[in-house]
């Protein structure tokens, strides 16, 4: 499971762009009322299950490609 | 080595040290505090006096001050005490790996040289204990409470004098008006108003917060201090001193003319001879050691680091003291009430709600509630296990109803939690520690927690994880020189605050304390810090 996280490159990523007011839009909160926030959620898990192999893959590349 | 004289030196510089200088300089006696007095404002200043939606959405420089410089590092490091601190409030962890060392792998307790001690990043929680809680911590109840009241009127305290939860937490008359709920906040309250009995029924209270943050000015001694603005911001910046920080009673003393203050020193050991006591002390700047002397001493550099002077100047190496420190976690939660819904930009970034809830044994567990704004969205992003982009769209659907719920529980002596000081060399020592409760201390703790879930289920907010964070998390640190040792045990204290063996020196932090409750401890730890002051100071001329 700890393969599925993002790495320390990865949130930085986000984070650099999160405190940059040119993208703040997209950090935004997404409030379309429960029942459509839900479905979202639920899209958000399955594409989530559906990535996971080969977030899991790719991770695995990356840390036997990582010096030691 | 340099001498200084005074009536009475007071080492640290956080809550409890500043509230015993204080009463001794009203006392009419000098006062010498001496502490390590790490500032650095500089980025807290930097940060526009704005709310955070508006910074967020027009302040081209907001990385410096909502990332910090050393972002990339601090995420390729393990999570540690202190890692939630933002970075103008990071400053607080300068340097006191180094000088307050302390080699455990199952205690990792949040140490600071910083001005105003740990209350220099201190949510502002302030709660009373009750006389039962006083009386297993062994702190006199009856002479607790006029300082209970004095720190209150100084500190000035808001919160709800007559909700559920106020009789359990804030027994002090000066108290503000409550500040304003957040949108989340006010659902849960809502919702609360609504499963009230059957809480009750479970033992689960709910009430606002009391809080050291003003909702209206306060002049005090040419200081003057301004109600919350509401900017969200309060993780980050101390916009008009709204939250009261110790460094604010240290700049009225500084105005006394009997009180003077060592700086950037680090207290090394003491000695006692004939009626006076020696301090010596580091200068963190030049490296040279200096002495001061006085009538008293009082010790208030808190329970760890009281016990290490304590330990130094007796040479107690290898000997064993005992460690309080409540257990901690922090539940993640979502309220479907306000789930997918949006929320108000106005609000400040304390606890919107605390529950009491209380065991069949009398104890009560506290739970804070918190609304996860400010802290920006990659903190979240980073506990999602999906790709990022997946989890930032998740973590922006969840975000006005995510409610982090920080649970703890009441804290008691056993075997497996104690400090030693265990020396390196003939110059050098480190404080060696184990925390390890025993599988009853577990078992309750799994307990709670189970409990506790099911009143948030009621109220709404749907756990999702249970975080728990290491030992030393709940920054609370007690019990090391207990009150409860016989008399002759070196390493003990009389209820009084003064250390055995000892005519001079006396601890006015909670290494006496032999109870943790769990609530916040800091408003206690003020006003006991004066009781002990005032015995302290009660045979000194001018006293």
């Amino acid at each position: 499971v700890k393969l599925l996280y993002p790495n320390a490159d990865e949130v930085y990523e986000i984070a650099v762009r999160e405190a940059d007011p040119r993208f703040v839009a997209a950090y935004e909160p997404i409030t379309p009322g429960p029942i459509v926030a839900l479905l979202l959620l639920a899209c958000v898990g399955l594409a989530s299950a559906i990535y996971a192999p080969l977030r899991i893959g790719r991770s695995l590349v990356r840390r036997k490609n990582s010096p030691a | 080595l340099s001498e200084l004289a005074a009536d009475v030196i007071v080492v640290g510089g956080g809550p409890s040290a500043v509230h015993a200088a204080a009463k001794a300089v009203q006392l009419g006696l000098g006062v010498v505090l001496v502490h390590p007095a790490i500032e650095d404002t500089s980025l807290e200043e930097s940060v526009p006096p704005k709310p955070f939606s508006e910074l967020r959405r027009s302040d081209e420089s907001q990385a410096r001050y909502f990332l910090g410089d050393d972002l990339r590092e601090r995420l390729r490091e393990p999570v540690k005490v202190g890692s939630q601190l933002t970075p103008p409030r990071q400053y607080v962890l300068r340097d006191a790996d180094r000088h307050l060392p302390i080699d455990s792998t199952s205690f990792r307790p949040l140490q600071t040289l910083a001005l105003g001690g740990l209350g220099a990043a201190w949510g502002g929680g302030t709660h009373t204990y009750e006389d039962f809680e006083l009386a297993e911590a062994g702190i006199p109840a009856p002479a607790l409470q006029r300082h209970y009241e004095d720190v209150a009127r100084e500190i000035g305290i808001s919160g709800a004098k007559k909700d559920d939860t106020a009789a359990h937490l804030l027994a002090v008359e000066a108290v503000q008006p409550p500040l304003e709920l957040d949108s989340n906040g006010a659902t849960i309250f809502s919702a609360y108003g609504r499963k009230r009995e059957a809480l009750h029924a479970r033992g689960f209270r709910l009430g606002r917060p009391p809080v050291a943050i003003l909702t209206e000015a306060l002049s005090a001694d040419g200081l003057e201090r301004h109600p919350n603005p509401m900017f969200d911001m309060d993780f980050y910046t101390n916009y008009g001193r709204s939250i009261y920080r110790p460094a604010y009673t240290l700049s009225t003393l500084e105005r006394c003319g009997n009180f003077r203050q060592i700086k950037n020193a680090l207290a090394v050991n003491f000695d006692e001879s004939q009626g006076r006591v020696d301090l010596t002390y580091l200068d963190l700047a030049t490296g040279r050691r200096s002495v001061v002397s006085a009538s008293r001493l009082i010790l208030a550099a808190g329970a760890l680091n009281s016990a290490r002077l304590v330990l130094r100047s007796r040479g107690l190496y290898g000997v064993r003291v005992p460690l309080l420190s409540n257990a901690y976690q922090y539940i993640a939660t979502v309220n479907r009430h306000m789930f997918g819904r949006p929320a108000a930009d106005r609000r400040h970034s304390s606890s919107q709600l605390v529950g009491t809830l209380t065991l069949e044994n009398g104890d009560r567990l506290l739970a804070a509630f918190f609304s996860y704004r400010s802290l920006l969205l990659y903190r979240l992003v980073k506990e999602m296990p999906t790709h990022p982009r997946l989890g930032l769209l998740a973590a922006r659907l969840l975000q006005t109803s995510f409610t982090i719920v920080g649970l703890h529980h009441p804290e008691r002596f056993s075997a497996g939690k104690w400090l030693a000081l265990r020396r390196v060399d003939s110059e050098t020592d480190t404080l060696t520690g184990q925390y390890e409760p025993t599988a009853d201390e577990q078992r309750a703790v799994a307990e709670n927690i189970s409990r506790m879930k099911a009143c948030l289920w009621t109220l709404g907010c749907m756990p999702l994880s249970v975080i728990d964070p290491a030992p030393g998390a709940s920054i609370h640190y007690a019990g090391t020189l207990a009150a409860n040792q016989p008399s002759d045990n070196p390493a003990g204290t009389s209820p009084d605050g003064r250390l055995n063996l000892s005519r001079s020196v006396y601890v006015a932090d909670s290494s006496p304390w032999t109870f943790l409750p769990a609530k916040g401890l800091t408003l206690t730890l003020m006003a006991n810090a004066r009781r002990v002051a005032e015995a302290a100071c009660a045979q000194l001329n001018g006293a």
